[in-house]
């Protein structure tokens, strides 16, 4: 396989190109009257108005308080970040929004995907977890825990979730609570009620396809209690459209060893972020890869040599 | 036998001697069981088989099957839940039920017992009843004063000692050697008993032992000792219940009666600082049958929407039948549940409890499906790790209420856990492992070397960088004292990563050359195997 086609870096512009590239939804542009006069130094402000605008009429969408437990919304812990600053800068202010929807699907090739790439896909899910099981603040939050949906078809396709496994991964085994159902409907009900029940850091589940409506009920939910939702889907489903973000997830060749080259090393990931709520749609999708760091937990963005990974040379000691 | 004769018509005759025996009896082959036309010959339960083929050639048999006698009888006792609410095995063969306060409901103790005779005739049960003051004097007067079956017989209040003067003194509940002796003493019925001072009924018996034992259960049955009777349920402390003029057809009506018994039942329970762990959903149908359903909870509990949450799923599946007329929640597994009021500093901590999500899941999809994963004490990666259904996870802790900011011990991340000694250190295990190993055909540079391609679900992958290899023993103690066990093999772990980037744990399952294990086992070659998916 190439290394990444595109330079991570070339496709993530400094902040400032990135706010000039701004464009906002139809109908922000009738409301000039709003919006302070131009001028040089007023861009920044011109921008937040814009910005405060569009929150406005996002805010309904995102459903921003019902009658949730007061110490969770008033934590104001907003959303969640990956902890590497380039794919954090396609995020909207928030970070990872808290009352959605994130879909992840696994780059499948002609419609379908190996394991391989499924993988990918949960092992970002995963990752994404870890992260926010470690981000949540306030109290009780130490013993969270989250929701894993479990298809049956899938445990026997790929396994289960193992313990050692977990725990190397940064998530505290007995934090998961495993729902395995025979059927995708009762995952997705699980899910549901998962997210209306308002006790977990997170719920996460794998649904090959989920319907409009179901991932508007999801969504709805999600908002409800201000839980998230991860989703991982089929490469072939349609995207869910009432998703907060949808990330296209490739597997990729992983890091380097620090000790021994013919070692696998860091696990990567070709992310590309397709959708994202509150950020322009004209947003380039095109990926990047992101390095999981199995010591402090976090994303980083993978270092690029010249002519890829470095590998064995196999001939050199002659046969 | 009769059961035998209602299950399997034909294995019973008619008119051929047939009996039923114990194999497992202490004396040999014995008879638990005949039928009429070997009654009639003489056979009765009791004897050796060998001395009834004696005195009866043509005799047939069959051993019994003790568990289904018990089971069916066990199924007869909740029937007889009309006549009584609590009921009891009496030894092997009968029940007993305390119809205390219940006789008026039959027109009076003949009604009562009539209605019981004539209603196990009709199930075409020819059995024996009595009613009398005390357990004991029931207990010998149905089996011994009754002369031919089916038949009752009522014993006046006050009237036991002079029921019980002309039975036989095996009725008192004897073992077999303690009848002996009083028959070989010459004290042939309970009467005989009766004019003896205790002190000198003492001394005629070789040891103090069995004179108590003749005493007290002569005490208990003209009631001078009191007698524990074990019921086949234990009474739940804590019960709700609701009777209805008119039986329910549709189990729709219900939700509301639910709800209300489960507040009442919830406040029931915060009167004593109660909280409990299971709830039993009993309904009686107006033709007289019965069905239980129930919901457990992972912590104590007395909350009553909560209650209702999880049972109202449930009604969907109740069959009304022919009409539901009594509906009672009973509160089983009780347990303190003091009320606490929350710090200043943990002001919300419950927020994130999920006690209630667990029990409402496990409630929908089943006990099995809900489940978290815990450490088990082996280094073996398939037996390293067991699940637990969350319901159960939390038994034997301290009541959510009292632990709350402070889960239990095993599901805190701050205590060691097992899992945490390996973290940061040691090969990755994958976060993946497959149901069982799969076989996989691989090619190797060196034998024992990792894998340089192999073939798995039948795609060729090519092996661009191998981490490894990490043995894995074998547990040689769980072979300790199994005849013939052969011992597992070795295993070698590699973390292997394919020219795509997946990356797989394999292992390669056994030694070349054998040089490890003596036998002639190692002449099979090693044989690889896929167990994880690292992502």
């Amino acid at each position: 396989m190439e290394p990444a086609a595109h330079s991570p870096f070339s496709l993530l512009p400094p902040r400032g190109s990135r706010r000039s590239g701004f464009a906002g939804p139809a109908g922000t542009a009738d409301l000039p009257s709003a919006v302070p006069a131009r001028g040089g130094g007023d861009r920044d402000r011109l921008l937040q108005a814009l910005r405060a605008t569009i929150a406005n009429l996002e805010r309904p969408m995102l459903g921003a308080s019902p009658a949730g437990p007061s110490t969770r919304t008033a934590l104001q812990d907003d959303g969640w970040w990956l902890g590497c600053a380039a794919a954090d800068a396609l995020l909207p202010e928030c970070g990872l929004s808290l009352a959605g929807v994130h879909e992840i699907k696994p780059a499948g090739s002609a419609g379908s995907a190996s394991a391989g790439d499924w993988m990918a896909g949960l092992g970002f899910a995963l990752r994404l977890a870890a992260l926010r099981l470690n981000q949540l603040k306030g109290p009780g939050s130490k013993d969270a825990m989250m929701l894993w949906c479990w298809p049956q078809p899938f445990s026997s396709e790929l396994g289960q979730l193992s313990l050692q496994g977990l725990a190397h991964m940064g998530i505290d085994p007995a934090r998961v609570l495993l729902v395995e159902t025979p059927r995708q409907s009762e995952a997705l009900t699980a899910l549901e009620e998962g997210l209306k029940s308002g006790r977990l850091a997170l719920a996460a589940g794998v649904i090959k396809d989920v319907d409009l409506n179901g991932a508007r009920r999801l969504s709805l939910a999600a908002a409800a209690r201000r839980t998230p939702c991860l989703l991982a889907t089929h490469p072939a489903a349609s995207g869910a459209a009432a998703t907060a973000t949808r990330w296209r997830v490739a597997v990729a060749q992983s890091g380097q060893h620090p000790f021994d080259c013919k070692a696998p090393g860091k696990a990567r990931f070709k992310v590309a972020l397709e959708r994202c709520r509150g950020r322009p749609q004209s947003m380039d999708a095109a990926p990047f890869v992101m390095e999981w760091c199995d010591e402090t937990f976090r994303f980083g963005l993978a270092t690029q040599l010249a002519h890829g990974a470095a590998r064995p040379r196999r001939a050199a000691y002659g046969s | 036998m009769v059961r035998l004769a209602r299950a399997e018509p034909h294995t019973v005759p008619e008119d051929a001697p047939f009996a039923l025996v114990d194999l497992a009896g202490s004396r040999g082959v014995v008879i638990t069981a005949v039928n009429a036309s070997a009654a009639r010959e003489g056979i009765a339960p009791g004897m050796a088989l060998t001395d009834a083929r004696a005195a009866l050639p043509s005799l047939r048999v069959r051993p019994g099957d003790r568990s289904e006698d018990a089971r069916v009888l066990f199924k007869l006792g909740q029937w007889a839940g009309r006549y009584g609410p609590s009921r009891g095995h009496d030894q092997e063969d009968g029940f007993w039920a305390d119809v205390t306060g219940v006789a008026h409901l039959y027109g009076g103790e003949e009604g009562l017992m009539g209605d019981l005779i004539d209603r196990l005739d009709d199930l075409g049960i020819p059995a024996c009843a009595a009613l009398a003051d005390t357990y004991g004097a029931a207990f010998a007067l149905a089996r011994f004063g009754i002369p031919d079956r089916p038949g009752w017989r009522i014993v006046a209040p006050g009237e036991t000692r002079a029921a019980l003067e002309r039975q036989p003194v095996d009725a008192l509940r004897l073992d077999d050697d303690c009848a002996v002796l009083l028959k070989r003493l010459g004290l042939r019925r309970i009467g005989d008993l009766y004019p003896i001072p205790r002190i000198s009924l003492a001394h005629r018996f070789a040891s103090n032992d069995v004179a108590q034992r003749v005493l007290s259960r002569l005490d208990q049955a003209l009631g001078r000792a009191a007698e524990p009777l074990i019921p086949f349920f234990a009474r739940a402390p804590f019960i709700a219940r609701r009777t209805f003029p008119e039986p329910l057809i549709s189990s729709q009506p219900l939700e509301g009666v639910i709800d209300e018994l489960c507040d009442e039942l919830a406040s029931a329970l915060k009167d004593k600082d109660m909280g409990t762990r299971a709830l039993l959903l009993r309904y009686y149908r107006a033709d007289g049958t019965a069905g239980v359903t129930g919901t457990r909870m992972r912590a104590y509990s007395n909350d009553g929407a909560h209650f209702t949450m999880l049972l109202s799923p449930k009604l969907e599946k109740i069959d009304a039948g022919f009409g539901i007329d009594l509906v009672s929640i009973e509160a089983t597994q009780v347990g303190p549940l003091k009320g606490t009021q929350p710090g200043f500093a943990e002001e919300g901590a419950a927020a994130y409890d999920p006690g209630p999500l667990i029990d409402a899941l496990s409630n929908r999809l089943g006990e099995k499906a809900v489940c978290v994963l815990a450490a088990h004490a082996s280094h073996v990666p398939e037996r390293s790790q067991t699940r637990i259904a969350a319901v159960r996870s939390a038994a034997g802790a301290a009541p959510a209420s009292a632990a709350r900011g402070k889960p239990p011990s095993h599901l805190s991340s701050h205590d060691a856990a097992p899992w945490s000694h390996g973290q940061g250190q040691g090969p990755r295990r994958p976060p993946f492992l497959l149901e069982r190993p799969e076989p996989i055909d691989v090619v190797a540079e060196v034998p024992d070397g990792p894998p340089a391609r192999f073939v798995w679900r039948r795609v060729e992958r090519r092996v661009a960088r191998a981490q490894g290899p990490q043995r894995i023993a074998p547990e040689w103690w769980r072979l300790i004292g199994v005849p013939g066990a052969r011992p597992a093999r070795i295993r070698d772990y590699y973390k292997i990563e394919d020219e795509g980037g997946a990356a797989y744990w394999v292992f390669r399952h056994g030694l070349f050359g054998g040089a490890q294990e003596e036998n002639a086992q190692e002449a099979v070659p090693p044989r690889w195997f896929l167990h994880g998916l690292f992502c």
